[in-house]
């Protein structure tokens, strides 16, 4: 079987190394927007070869896609689907793993997505306000209490400010920081005039998770739940990253998700999927996901969607699958999944940690062109899989940083303590060559980060269950104003 | 000894002034009578009394150390190097030494492990734990192995890290409580990086048992273990010692408080609040002279009457230096009030020395308990009964919460732990 696939980075490599290990024969190619040497010798390896062209292109996609005559194209980042790629390859025949422009729409906008969980009553959804004009959102945030301002599309895991906002002797610089970072996000996404550029969405607490599933469009095939860790340093401290590692397993929980929540979060990622297509009119074949947290106020909540396979997420589950995973892509691209089972090793475990240059994700200059090597061999002798991500090979052959998590490291084992002590000595293979200091994660997989998370999940399960109880589910009480009665809006202050 | 706070901001905006300001407030009761504040400024480090502290030049900076500082021996806690600024929580000789060790590490290129190596010599020393703010923005926060006194780790969403004495301060400050550096760990943070550390930690890195006892608020969370909780199991211990019977239990606020719960609840006699103070709260002990602990003592002790009259009285303190304080309760009892009987017990052994690592600042000759016997003090006093907990209670609570104390000032020189 041939195959193309589309993207550059990790959750490409990730998904090579599924597509080749596949019981069928495969020619794997790759439409790369560098060259990313993992990829590249995963395509040469099979027969296959690494095209470098922009991504984003549908055009230029196209054109490989057209030379290399796919059986399968499998589009991996979000990006190229938000442009249409997808479309392109389905309107000159090909079939194609990966969701349309329509459909990516609901990733693309952050305000599709919550307007769809709102329109159709489906549980998990936040409190939400967005904004096209500059000054209407600088008025709305004077009087916004405990809230999260984002930009209303992604745009690549960046400019989330999280503002608790909780204690008034705070206040009011709390509401300066708001302000500003409502103009900064106008400031930098000016060019989407037509659209809506800033989110104002109530804020919650809990433990979040990712909930993947593959789909045709009519069969939802869900994939073990796994947990991504968004801030750049160790004890959840510093910057909004794409993600510095994850966990999953056992079987298709986490230690700290109950058999009950799992299903109720797939509940809801079908319904946001039927009712996704009924909207916009379009048949979803590819992967899709709810980045979830498990919050007092739902239980399970949705915090955002992808139309694509989770980064890091995707990395977990890679040496978790025993199934040919090509196939159920294969069988998703042709309508053709109904009936389809997933098999994952049920008694492993992964960790997954990035390793990134310091100076990401903030100073993304400083941390690019940073040579670097790893010994491949000790980390495939110690059972773990390397990832490239973003390291570019030079002209001279060596590896340079191109300034986002350049690595990703796998690591399956029977427990969390066995993969995690194989994953904090895999990551020691990979240096930098010029002093250049680079940076992971250690507490990734540790034990106390689990129990970490197990307190608090049991802290937000203790608040669900009494709002259950008293069927406020879903419900926030802001402030009672005399005279005026309760102000029930989340987004609004109690103090102005 | 007194607090000590920094404050990274990853993200711009941030007025770091109130943070300073807030969190110091919630780190007042350690004692100190100044307010430091540091920052950068155009590739230097300044340092201000907080009240006339540059508040732009604070939130450009980004990046902020502080600590209270103790009035009259300033000059060992504060260190002003080339490129940095160090603080401490206590005066030591040896902070300029390792200030200068801290900016030379930071000075290479791979300043954690650099840290790690030049920290190692301090292993058994006594040095307090310590915050350095560097002009390039970089923070270094140790809690030396010998440090003796607590800090933890928080963090505001994607906004900041905080690091302070105590838990409280943290969660006064919304943010989140993350991690506690135990002794000999540490960590060093700027934009660009943070990275925990360990550097000499061994069998001899103790936590003071005063900060359980007395310093630490009953709302923080010291090396995991809860204060409240740690106060409540001591006072549970000292049923053991109150041999006659009474009708109600009380404590001598504020921090005898959860002692006075403990014992009520294993005694199973009611516990009554029994006074209310005048004034704003003030932690008698850390006062310097003895007019003023006593003005702070007579300043805080209205008795509720009507708890007391007639009644026979457990009154709960954590601890005994002079007596003064349990001196004017119990005349205020036993004379204005008109209780029946009244028994002392006393939250902790016997004090009898003095801290030899400059923590505590506790005078020997002033320590009662260190020059009269029992009954004296009784006398002295005049309560009808006396107790002190036993090194073997502080050892079972050590044991319970799974701590290693220092205990010098009580005569004992380590408790808990793996002996
Ligand atoms: N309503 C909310 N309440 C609390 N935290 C939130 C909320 N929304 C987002 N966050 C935090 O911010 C992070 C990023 O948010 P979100 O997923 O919406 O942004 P993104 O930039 O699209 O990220 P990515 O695509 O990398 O997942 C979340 O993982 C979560 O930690």
């Amino acid at each position: 079987m041939r195959v193309l696939l589309v993207g550059s980075g990790a959750r490409e490599h990730a998904l090579a190394k599924l597509i080749v290990s596949s019981q069928n024969a495969v020619e794997l190619h790759v439409a790369a927007d560098y060259v990313n040497p993992g990829l590249k010798r995963e395509a040469e390896r099979s027969g296959g070869r690494l095209f470098a062209v922009d991504t984003n292109v549908p055009r230029a996609v196209a054109g490989v896609a057209e030379e290399v005559s796919p059986d399968l194209v499998v589009v991996g980042p979000e990006e190229p689907q938000f442009r249409g790629v997808a479309d392109a390859l389905r309107e000159r025949g090909f079939s194609v793993f990966g969701a349309s422009r329509a459909c990516s729409e609901v990733e693309r906008s952050k305000v599709f997505g919550r307007y769809l969980m709102w329109k159709h009553g489906i549980p998990g959804r936040l409190h939400f306000m967005a904004f096209r004009s500059l000054s209407e959102a600088e008025e709305f945030v004077k009087y916004a209490g405990d809230v999260v301002v984002k930009p209303a599309r992604q745009v690549g895991g960046k400019g989330v400010r999280v503002i608790r906002d909780t204690k008034a002797f705070l206040s009011e610089t709390k509401q300066q920081v708001k302000s500003g970072s409502v103009l900064r996000t106008f400031e930098e996404l000016r060019s989407l005039a037509e659209d809506y550029v800033v989110l104002v969405e109530q804020r919650v607490e809990g433990v979040e998770y990712t909930a993947q599933a593959i789909t045709d469009g009519s069969y939802v095939l869900p994939l073990p739940l796994v947990q991504d860790y968004p801030h750049a340093y160790e004890l959840d401290l510093g910057y909004e990253t794409g993600g510095m590692g994850c966990i999953s397993g056992p079987g298709y929980l986490l230690p700290f998700i109950t058999r009950d929540e799992y299903e109720a979060t797939e509940k809801i990622v079908g319904r946001v999927l039927e009712k996704l297509q009924e909207e916009v009119g379009d048949r979803y074949a590819g992967a899709f996901a709810g980045q979830m947290m498990l919050t007092g106020l739902w239980g399970p909540t949705v915090i955002e969607f992808y139309s694509r396979f989770g980064d890091p997420e995707i990395a977990c589950l890679m040496p978790r699958v025993e199934s040919d995973f090509l196939e159920l892509l294969d069988r998703a691209a042709r309508s053709a999944l109904a009936g389809a089972k997933l098999r994952v090793s049920e008694d492993t475990v992964s960790v997954v940690k990035a390793i990134a240059p310091a100076g990401y994700p903030a100073f993304k200059k400083e941390a690019s062109g940073h040579p670097v090597v790893v010994d491949e061999g000790r980390i495939r002798e110690l059972g773990c899989h390397l990832l490239y991500a973003s390291v570019e090979q030079g002209i001279d052959g060596m590896m340079y940083t191109k300034g986002s998590r350049a690595f990703e490291i796998v690591c399956a084992a029977e427990d969390y303590e066995r993969a995690y002590r194989l994953a904090e000595a895999a990551v020691s293979y990979v240096k930098s060559l010029d002093g250049w200091p680079l940076y992971y994660r250690s507490d990734i997989g540790s034990r106390q980060l689990l129990e970490a998370r197990r307190r608090e999940a049991e802290r937000v399960r203790t608040v669900h269950a009494s709002k259950q109880a008293r069927g406020t589910l879903g419900e926030t009480f802001t402030v009672w104003m005399p005279g005026r009665g309760i102000v029930a809006n989340p987004l609004l202050s109690p103090l102005r | 000894m007194t607090g000590i706070l920094s404050i990274l901001a990853f993200e711009p905006g941030w007025e770091l002034h109130r943070f300073v300001s807030y969190g110091l407030e919630a780190l007042s009761h350690r004692g100190g009578s100044r307010r430091l504040v540091c920052w950068r400024r155009s590739e230097r480090v300044l340092c201000g009394d907080l009240e006339s502290a540059d508040v732009r030049g604070l939130a450009e900076s980004g990046t902020a150390i502080a600590a209270w500082l103790d009035g009259r021996r300033f000059d060992g806690q504060v260190i002003e190097g080339e490129n940095a600024v160090t603080l401490s929580d206590r005066p030591s000789g040896l902070l300029s030494e390792i200030a200068r060790d801290v900016e030379r590490a930071l000075s290479t290129d791979r300043p954690y492990a650099k840290l790690e190596e030049e920290l190692r010599a301090y292993e058994d020393t006594s040095v307090p734990s310590f915050a350095t703010l560097t002009s390039g923005g970089e923070l270094v926060v140790w809690r030396t192995n010998s440090g003796l006194t607590p800090l933890s780790i928080g963090g505001y969403g994607f906004d900041m890290a905080i690091t302070s004495s105590e838990t409280s301060a943290i969660e006064m400050l919304d943010a989140d409580v993350r991690r506690h550096l135990m002794p000999g760990e540490g960590v060093y943070m700027s934009r660009r990086q943070v990275r925990l550390f360990r550097s000499g930690a061994s069998e001899s890195g103790r936590l003071c048992l005063f900060e359980l006892l007395y310093t630490a608020r009953h709302d923080s969370t010291v090396d995991g273990i809860s204060v409240y909780e740690f106060r409540r199991e001591l006072g549970r211990r000292l049923g053991r010692y109150l041999e006659s019977p009474v009708d109600v239990v009380t404590g001598v606020p504020e921090t005898a408080l959860p002692y006075a719960v403990g014992l009520s609840q294993a005694v199973g006699v009611p516990f009554e609040l029994g006074f209310v103070g005048t004034a704003r709260r003030e932690r008698s002990m850390m006062k310097e002279s003895t007019r003023e602990r006593l003005i702070a003592v007579h300043l805080k002790l209205n008795p509720i009457r009507r708890v007391f009259a007639g009644k026979r009285v457990a009154v709960v303190d954590d601890s005994m230096v002079t007596g003064a304080t349990l001196k004017t309760v119990a005349q205020l009892l036993r004379y204005r009030v008109g209780a029946r009987e009244l028994h002392v017990l006393l939250a902790s052994p016997k004090l009898v020395s003095s801290c030899p690592y400059g923590v505590v600042g506790l005078d020997p000759d002033s320590m009662i308990s260190a020059h009269l016997d029992v009954s004296q003090i009784e006398k002295y006093l005049d309560v009808d009964s006396l107790a002190w907990l036993r090194e073997e209670d502080v050892e079972f609570a050590a044991r319970t919460f799974h701590a290693r104390f220092c205990g010098a000032c009580f005569g004992i020189d380590s408790l808990g732990g793996d002996r």
